[in-house]
């Protein structure tokens, strides 16, 4: 018992850091940005409900709703629809498209002034 | 190599196959994507315990290329190998130095290798910010790996040997 006591504390304090980290990475707020391919490509206020398309080309894409201050991916063109099945979020851990390398992240709106278009 | 060799590793070639098949048609737990239970990682452990590193390997590369032809798209391949090829390399260290005794130890290390692959993975496809992924990938690398090697343990017990 001894041998595996070690090694389930272990594995408890990396949960436990990897919690923490989530909460103090967690910057929150009224804004969304969504990234494709890691660049940022628009900037969305949380305050306004409202519906759009990301087109990404070749008939795909990413259908996006925002509704109370809350974002979601609500339909999109591809294979695994992880993304819709997230639905609304308000922060935390950000949507990710792997097949369509699309995120969908909720910040406070800080340093994402540099985002191109629209 | 004996037939009897040849012949267990065709079997959990089979069988991992047919689980790997199984798991990708169920929608995975949580809405994440890498988060899954990762059920063909039993075969894996059980196969590195019962025959060994190198027939272990083989039963995980060809579960990788022909579960990428009958269940993945073409992207899932880079992650499947990056992550699989990782996680085997620190599950036959591992394994070494904690014996089979703590075989769970061996998969949840190996399950947050696998993870680890999987960003570098992502990182090379959609940029740098795929490691705000890793926090939560590891929590449930814990989970499931725990789940997977307490089930590859009692496994191999039981097979005896």
């Amino acid at each position: 018992m001894k041998k595996h006591l070690l090694w389930i504390i272990i594995f408890s304090a990396l949960c436990l850091i990897c919690a923490i980290i989530i909460l103090i990475t967690d910057r929150s707020g009224g804004a969304a940005v969504i990234s494709l391919n890691g660049e940022a490509i628009r900037r969305v206020e949380l305050d306004e409900n409202q519906e759009f398309d990301i087109d990404l080309g070749d008939g795909e894409f990413n259908h996006i709703s925002v509704r109370d201050g809350k974002i979601a991916v609500t339909d999109a063109s591809c294979p695994d629809r992880l993304c819709v099945r997230r639905g609304y979020i308000s922060g935390g851990v950000p949507i990710i498209c792997l097949p369509h390398r699309l995120t969908v992240e909720v910040t406070d709106g800080g340093g994402v002034d540099a985002v191109t278009g629209r | 190599m004996n037939t009897k060799k040849l012949t267990i590793m065709a079997l959990l070639l089979a069988i991992a196959l047919t689980v790997f098949v199984i798991e990708a048609h169920v929608p995975p737990p949580v809405p994440i994507p890498g988060v899954k239970l990762g059920l063909a990682n039993i075969v894996t452990l059980a196969a590195l315990v019962l025959l060994g590193r190198k027939e272990a390997l083989t039963v995980l590369l060809l579960r990788i290329v022909l579960g990428s032809v009958f269940a993945g798209q073409a992207v899932s391949f880079l992650y499947s190998i990056s992550g699989g090829l990782l996680s085997f390399l620190t599950m036959s260290a591992a394994l070494r130095f904690l014996g089979r005794e703590r075989l769970w130890v061996v998969s949840v290390l190996g399950a947050i290798a696998h993870n680890g692959g999987q960003i570098l993975a992502a990182a090379l496809l959609i940029g740098p910010g795929a490691a705000a992924y890793l926090p939560i990938l590891l929590i449930f690398a814990v989970l499931t790996g725990t789940f997977t090697g307490l089930a590859a343990q009692l496994l191999t017990a039981r097979l005896g040997k």
